[in-house]
C-alpha cells in the first residue's frame, strides 16, 4: 500500500467514527496519531506528539481566540444586544418590516462585539422576538431574521472562525479580519432590502408599528450604543492602523467590554463567574478540536494526499471555478451536519495545497468559507442557530416554522455568497489598503 | 445487591468530588483568559506610553496551557465536545449508550496515552530547567506540567463515563434516552 492509500484510508476511518457518535477531536486524535506511528514508527510519531500538544495550543495569534470568547460574553452579560436592538428599532421602526430589520441590524451591530452567532441568536431572540410577535409579525419572519442575522457574528469581527482559518492557512489575522467587514455590512444590507420588499409586497407579514418616533428619540438613543462604537473602532481601527495585532485588538477590546459591563452596572459575581465559566468551556471545547487537527494534519501531510489531490487538480487542470463549486457543494453538504470548526479542521489541511497550486488568494478564499460556514448555521435539518431560535421561544412556535421562516433569508445568504465570489474586490479592498502590519 | 449498592455510592461519591473539582478547575481556566486580557492590555498601552511589561509575550503564549487544558474535564462531564448525534439517533437507546461508552474508551486511550507523553516531556523540561528567553525569563515546566494535569482528570472522567455508560447499555432496566445537542 502506498502512503497517500494509508491516508486515504485514514481519512475514511475518521469519517466512520464521526458517524458513530465520536468526539470529533477523539476521532482527529485517534486517527492522526494512529497514522503517524503507521507511517513514520512510534518513537518518531511520540515525540512529534509530545512537542505538538504544547505547541499547538501555546502560541501567540491562537491568544485571540479566548480573548475574542471572552470579549463576546462580556459583552452578552453587559446586556449590549438589547442596546443594539432598542437603538436599531428606533432608527428603522418605520420601515416596513422595521422590527425585523432592526432584528438584523441589531445582529451585526453585536456581531462586531463577538466572534459566534449562538449568544447573539439567543440573547436577541429573547429581546426581539416577543417584541415582533407583540406588533402581530409574522411569527415565520420574526424567527427567520434572528436566526439568519445571528449568523452574521461569524462574518463580522470578531471572528473565532476566522482566527481558526487564519492560523491554519497561515494568512495575516489582521488582514482576514479586515476583510470580513465590507462582506459583513453587505450580507445585513441584502438580509434586510429582502424584507422590506417582501413586507412591502405583503404588508400583513408585518404591521407597520403604531408609534410615532421623533429625531429626537433618535438622537437620544445614540446614547445607548456609543460604547460599542467606541469599541468598534477602536479594534477595527487598531488592527487597520498596525497600531495593534490581532490578539492585542482582542485583549484591547476584552478589557473595553469589561468596563462598558461595569459601567452598565451589570457586573456582579454572578455575571462574572458565568463568564469567566463560559470562556472556559469554550475555549475547552475549540481547543481539543484544534489539538486533534494538529496531530490529523501531520498525518495527512506525512501521507501525501494533499499533495496528491492538488497534483489530480492540476492535471485535470480544473478550473479555480471548478474547484470553488465543489467546495461550495462540500462545505453546503457538511454544514447540515457538521459545526463550523470541524468543518474547516477536516477539510483545510486536504484543500490548502489545492489552492497553493491554484494560486487562489487566501484571505478572499477564507470569507467565502467563513460565509459557507455561517450559511451551515442555518441549513435545515440541523442549522445551530436556528435550534436556539427554537430554544428561546419554547413550544409557542414549532420547529418546522421557525425552518420555514428561514428559507427567504437563506437564499439571498446564497445571492450575497454569489456575489462575494464574483467580486473579490469586497473582501480584499479594505485589507489591500490597510495601513501597517498584519 | 447490597454489593451493588455500596459500588453505586462509591462511584456516585466520586463523581461529585470530581464535579466540584471540574467546575473549579474550569473557573481557574476562564480566570486565566481574564489575566491573559489584563497582561496584553497592559503590555499594548504600556508599550504605547512608556515600557512594554518585560516577559509578556512568552507568558500570555505560556498562559494559554492553563486556559486550554484546565476545562478540559469540566467539558468532558457535561458532555460537550463537539459530535454528530443526528447519523445515530434513529438507534436504540441501548445501542446508543454502547457507542458513547466506545468513544469514552478511545478517548481514554488516545488522551490517557497523551498524558503520559507530555507528562514525560514535562519532566524533561524540569531536569533541564527549561525557559524562555526573555527580559524576564518565563520558566517553562510548569505550564509543561499543566498538560497532563489536565488531560489527566480529563481522563479519569472518561473512564468513569465509560462505566457509566457501559451499564446503561448492558443494565437490567432499559436506559432513557439522552438528548443529543450540538453545542457549537
Amino acid at each position: 500500500m502506498e502512503e497517500y492509500q494509508i491516508g486515504l484510508v485514514g481519512f475514511l476511518i475518521l469519517l466512520a467514527l464521526i458517524i458513530v457518535r465520536v468526539p470529533i477531536a477523539f476521532s482527529l486524535t485517534l486517527v492522526g496519531l494512529g497514522g503517524m506511528i503507521f507511517l513514520s514508527g512510534s518513537e518518531a510519531a511520540f515525540s512529534l506528539a509530545s512537542a505538538q500538544i504544547y505547541s499547538s495550543v501555546s502560541s501567540n495569534t491562537l491568544t485571540a481566540v479566548p480573548l475574542f470568547l471572552l470579549m463576546g460574553y462580556f459583552a452578552f452579560h453587559a446586556g449590549l444586544t438589547r442596546a443594539c436592538f432598542d437603538t436599531a428599532r428606533i432608527w428603522m421602526g418605520k420601515l416596513p418590516g422595521g422590527l425585523a430589520i432592526a432584528t438584523v441590524a441589531g445582529c451585526a451591530l453585536f456581531g462586531a462585539c463577538a466572534g459566534s452567532g449562538i449568544a447573539a441568536a439567543g440573547a436577541m431572540g429573547r429581546v426581539s422576538i416577543p417584541e415582533m410577535i407583540r406588533y402581530g409579525y409574522d411569527r415565520k419572519l420574526a424567527c427567520g431574521s434572528v436566526a439568519a442575522a445571528a449568523t452574521l457574528a461569524v462574518l463580522i469581527p470578531p471572528s473565532i472562525i476566522m482566527v481558526v482559518y487564519a492560523i491554519m492557512t497561515e494568512v495575516s489575522i489582521g488582514r482576514l479580519l479586515l476583510a470580513g467587514y465590507l462582506p459583513g455590512i453587505l450580507s445585513a444590507l441584502i438580509l434586510m432590502a429582502m424584507i422590506i420588499v417582501r413586507v412591502s409586497r405583503d404588508p400583513s407579514l408585518a404591521p407597520a408599528l403604531p408609534i410615532a418616533i421623533t429625531w429626537t428619540d433618535r438622537i437620544k438613543s445614540l446614547k445607548n450604543i456609543w460604547g460599542i462604537t467606541f469599541l468598534i473602532t477602536l479594534v477595527l481601527g487598531g488592527i487597520y492602523s498596525g497600531f495593534v495585532t490581532a490578539t492585542e485588538a482582542a485583549a484591547i477590546g476584552a478589557l473595553g467590554t469589561f468596563i462598558l459591563m461595569i459601567l452598565a452596572k451589570k457586573l456582579s459575581r454572578t455575571t462574572f463567574k458565568d463568564s469567566m465559566l463560559e470562556t472556559s468551556r469554550t475555549t475547552g471545547m475549540i481547543f481539543l478540536l484544534l489539538v486533534g487537527a494538529a496531530f490529523f494534519t501531520g498525518f495527512m501531510a506525512l501521507s501525501g494526499v494533499p499533495q496528491k489531490l492538488a497534483e489530480l487538480i492540476v492535471q485535470g487542470q480544473f478550473s479555480i471555478w471548478g474547484v470553488l463549486l465543489i467546495v461550495c457543494l462540500v462545505y453546503l453538504f457538511l454544514g447540515c451536519f457538521l459545526d463550523s470548526i470541524s468543518m474547516m479542521l477536516l477539510t483545510l489541511p486536504v484543500l490548502l495545497p489545492v489552492l497553493k497550486g491554484l494560486d487562489v488568494d487566501l484571505i478572499w478564499f477564507g470569507i467565502i468559507i467563513v460565509k459557507l460556514v455561517e450559511i451551515g448555521c442555518i441549513t435545515p435539518p440541523f442549522g445551530i442557530t436556528v435550534y436556539v431560535v427554537k430554544g428561546v421561544v419554547g413550544n409557542t412556535i414549532s420547529l418546522e416554522e421557525v425552518f420555514k421562516g428561514i428559507w427567504w433569508f437563506l437564499w439571498m445568504e446564497i445571492l450575497t455568497l454569489v456575489i462575494l465570489i464574483a467580486f473579490p474586490i469586497i473582501s480584499t479592498i479594505l485589507p489591500d489598503t490597510m495601513l501597517g502590519r498584519g | 445487591m447490597e454489593e451493588v449498592n455500596s459500588e453505586n455510592n462509591v462511584l456516585s461519591h466520586a463523581k461529585q468530588v470530581l464535579g466540584a473539582l471540574a467546575e473549579k478547575m474550569a473557573y481557574i481556566g476562564g480566570f486565566v483568559v481574564f489575566i491573559l486580557m489584563i497582561l496584553v492590555s497592559a503590555d499594548v498601552i504600556g508599550r504605547k506610553v512608556w515600557t512594554s511589561v518585560p516577559g509578556s509575550f512568552e507568558l500570555s503564549e505560556a498562559l494559554m496551557v492553563p486556559a486550554v487544558f484546565f476545562p478540559l474535564m469540566f467539558v468532558q462531564m457535561r458532555r460537550e465536545h463537539v459530535f454528530v448525534g443526528v447519523t445515530t439517533d434513529w438507534l436504540s437507546a441501548r445501542t446508543v449508550a454502547c457507542l458513547d461508552g466506545l468513544a469514552a474508551v478511545i478517548g481514554f486511550l488516545m488522551f490517557g496515552l497523551l498524558t503520559w507523553l507530555s507528562f514525560g516531556r514535562a519532566l524533561d523540561a524540569y531536569s533541564i530547567g527549561e525557559y524562555r528567553l526573555a527580559v524576564i525569563s518565563v520558566p517553562i515546566w510548569p505550564f509543561r506540567l499543566m498538560i497532563p494535569l489536565g488531560t489527566g482528570l480529563m481522563v479519569l472522567q472518561l473512564a468513569i463515563m465509560a462505566i457509566e455508560e457501559f451499564s446503561r447499555a448492558f443494565g437490567r432496566d432499559e436506559p432513557s434516552r439522552r438528548q443529543a445537542v450540538d453545542p457549537i
